[in-house]
């Protein structure tokens, strides 16, 4: 079941007899209520709201509930005109962040995690999202958890191949480091250093793709509202996760396999002119994870092996990608109390050029530098250079705490120039990064915790 | 010999120096040991069979000009058993926006210890070096070193004399690190005589000059047996920054597990 945008709210919308701030409030709300519908799991959402909502009221005993939460102030801008005139040259938003959690028993605990965005630019990053709402069984043998949750697999910091259960939260951060919640059943046994973990997921969650007004996207939008299925059951196909990880002494092994809905979307270009339809195939993929420390290196290395995903030419291709590469840190810097952290790794998949990831083979350098100081000031630089093309990305990113309560933060991509692709020099352009090629942007948020 | 000085604080120090250990083992038996040694080994024995306990603590940091920065966490530390070391968990708690990043540590005797992050905004739980430890932590005038419950093996221990410290009677004695990662040349100690517990310390840094002074206040006395100090002072010497480490309280024998420091409950965390 999918819902085309509805007109009636964009009627409302542009209404001029309401007020700026009342039109501003239904906007988000019939937004947020649309995006909320995207969970094609309402009912089952609200029943689970009021069932967790209920015993927490009612478990006087709770032991230690808590409710935090963290509200944000966005500006981002971007230096270069947009290739579409759709496409704005700054947005401004704000975020609100809630999480409420507490035991309710001695062996059962219970969280909610909610995140809402508006965005005044792009429609598509103007959304709610239920991060996490499980009810869990904790047990000394076993840990059963039922509801929804975001999960992370994986040991490199450039990309995260192994990581497939939760989806990817594209428009809430470009680089993919922020996931969807994900309805699941899961299954966590520990045993001697280490952990099984085995995942239901009856319910799909969509990729979250930038608007026709948003930028950092590909020269068409992705109708995110349409997408298509290799499964007959669409998103209803129960998929299925199980990962066992164990340390040993100066290692760490993790083995991991997945078989259902592909997370990462293929594309179908030209099925309409205005737009570009993603396509979620059914898939089998194995993933490894190692790292080994030896003194301040971390060795880190991560592979999968995927069966059944089309790729940018959509054809179906088996392959692999294996990202590695280490970490070292430096303590007290030039003598100052900052250390400095720096990694590097290789990106690679066989696919090559027909891979659904601009890094198919590429080497990526990054630093950060932890000034240690009052405001716990630090600073992220990375650097992503194609091997074979010209193609590269430039990320900056810092952070200071103001008090308890305030953090200031930038972060900043710079994507352009990127080589244009041509029929004569096929091989000098990465074809994914040249539709970025003008979205150079920096944003600052201003973010209150409480 | 796997005994163990708790500095009643947290972290975990490391050691790489088996081979050092049976170097010196040797050594030992051709000298007669020195006293600082065995005022050593006095305090490890009273820290033993204390099982587990749990403090709220806060780190008061201040600058040169008196500009100050709080950081809070909460800390369960297990004791080790037989061969094993200790194991702690740190959860931060301020600033907000790091609350609920933890910090997971397996001690070991004779080799670096293990240690795994938690990052909650990521759920990512990542396996970090338990290398280092002269890095300055949470932004504070404590090194890793300075937190981590020591070995008596970590030290060449010479007795001083005994000294008078704010009417105190206590031992002094100059301790040097055995691993040539620490950040340190050599430290000299104050033992309070009746009790066997610090009173203060001063580290000199590898150019011999003197680097930091922490002092050691508010002992109070838990099961009859563990003195635990409340307010540690740590002034740098050279650069006039200090952190206050405050500690409400210590709350022993909680009924910690061993299941309560592993990767699955650090996922926990919240």
């Amino acid at each position: 079941m999918h819902f085309s945008r509805d007109s009636c709210i964009s009627s409302v919308l542009e209404s001029s007899w309401l007020p700026y701030a009342l039109r501003f409030s239904v906007r988000g709300l019939l937004t947020l209520t649309r995006k909320l519908l995207f969970l094609e799991v309402p009912l089952l959402a609200l029943l689970y709201c009021l069932v967790l909502n209920q015993m927490l009221l009612s478990n006087n005993a709770m032991a230690a509930s808590q409710a935090e939460g963290e509200l944000s102030l966005q500006t981002r801008l971007f230096n270069q005109d947009p290739q579409s005139t759709l496409q704005e040259n700054n947005a401004q938003s704000f975020a609100f962040a809630f999480n409420l959690s507490g035991a309710l028993g001695e062996q059962l605990d219970a969280e909610l995690d909610f995140f809402y965005r508006y965005d005044s630019a792009d429609d598509e990053r103007t959304k709610g999202d239920i991060r996490k709402l499980y009810l869990r069984w904790l047990n000394p043998h076993i840990e059963v958890l039922a509801g929804f949750n975001r999960v992370f697999w994986g040991v490199t910091e450039v990309n995260h191949l192994v990581d497939i259960v939760a989806q990817t939260d594209t428009v809430e951060s470009p680089d993919g480091e922020t996931k969807l919640g994900q309805a699941m059943i899961a299954f966590t046994v520990p045993f001697e250093n280490g952990l099984a973990d085995i995942y239901l997921l009856p319910y799909f969650r969509e990729r979250t793709f930038p608007g026709e007004n948003g930028r950092l996207r590909f020269s068409l939008p992705v109708d995110y509202d349409n997408p298509v299925y290799e499964d007959p059951d669409e998103g209803q196909h129960i998929d299925f996760a199980g990962r066992i990880a164990k340390s040993f002494e100066n290692t760490e092994l993790a083995l991991s396999y997945f078989q259902g809905t592909g997370r990462d979307p293929s594309y179908l270009f030209g099925v309409n002119s205005a737009s570009i339809l993603p396509y979620y195939p059914q898939i089998k993929q194995l993933g490894l994870e190692a790292q080994y420390i030896w003194d301040e290196w971390l060795f880190k290395l991560e592979f999968i092996h995927r069966d059944g995903q089309p790729n940018l030419f959509f054809e179906e291709e088996e392959y692999q990608a294996v990202t590695t590469g280490f970490e070292y840190t430096y303590y007290g810097l030039a003598g100052s109390a900052s250390d400095l952290g720096i990694i590097a790794e290789l990106l690679y998949d066989s696919r090559g050029q027909r891979a659904l990831s601009p890094y198919e083979e590429d080497i990526a350098l990054g630093g950060r530098w932890v000034l240690n100081n009052l405001h716990s000031a630090e600073l992220i630089f990375l650097w992503i250079q194609d091997l074979n093309r010209f193609a590269r990305v430039f990320a900056f990113e810092g952070s200071i705490e103001m008090g308890e309560s305030f953090a200031l933060s930038f972060e900043s991509t710079i994507i352009s120039h990127q080589p244009q692709p041509s029929v004569l020099t096929p091989l000098q352009s990465d074809r994914l990064l040249y539709d970025l090629r003008d979205d150079d942007s920096i944003e600052f948020t201003l973010s209150y915790y409480f | 010999m796997h005994t163990r000085i708790k500095e009643g604080l947290i972290f975990n120090f490391k050691y790489k120096a088996l081979l050092l250990l049976l170097v010196s083992a040797h050594a030992m038996g051709a000298q007669p040991v020195d006293r600082g040694r065995v005022i050593f080994e006095e305090m490890d024995a009273r820290e033993m069979g204390f099982g587990d306990f749990s403090t709220i603590q806060t780190m008061v940091l201040r600058s040169k000009s008196g500009q100050e920065s709080r950081r809070q966490m909460e800390n369960f530390v297990l004791e080790g058993k037989g061969e094993d070391g200790d194991k702690t968990l740190i959860v931060f708690r301020s600033p907000k926006r790091v609350r609920g990043t933890a910090l997971l540590t397996h001690a070991h005797q004779a080799k670096d210890d293990d240690q795994w992050l938690y990052l909650p905004i990521l759920g990512r739980v990542k396996r970090i070096s338990g290398a280092s430890k002269s890095g300055a932590f949470l932004g504070s005038e404590f090194s890793y070193e300075d937190l981590a419950p020591l070995e008596v093996s970590d030290f060449n221990y010479h007795f001083v004399a005994e000294e008078n410290v704010n009417g105190i009677a206590t031992f002094k004695v100059e301790r040097v690190p055995r691993d040539t990662d620490s950040g340190y040349s050599r430290q000299v100690v104050w033992v309070n005589q009746e009790h066997y517990r610090f009173e203060k310390i001063e580290f000199y840094d590898r150019k011999e000059a003197l680097l930091k002074m922490v002092t050691f206040n508010d002992y109070r006395l838990y099961l009859n047996k563990y003195w635990r100090p409340h307010k540690i002072l740590m002034l740098n010497q050279s650069d006039g920054k200090s952190t206050d480490m405050l500690i409400e309280s210590y709350d022993f024998q909680t009924g910690l597990k061993e299941e309560n420091f592993t990767q699955a409950s650090l996922r926990r965390i919240k």
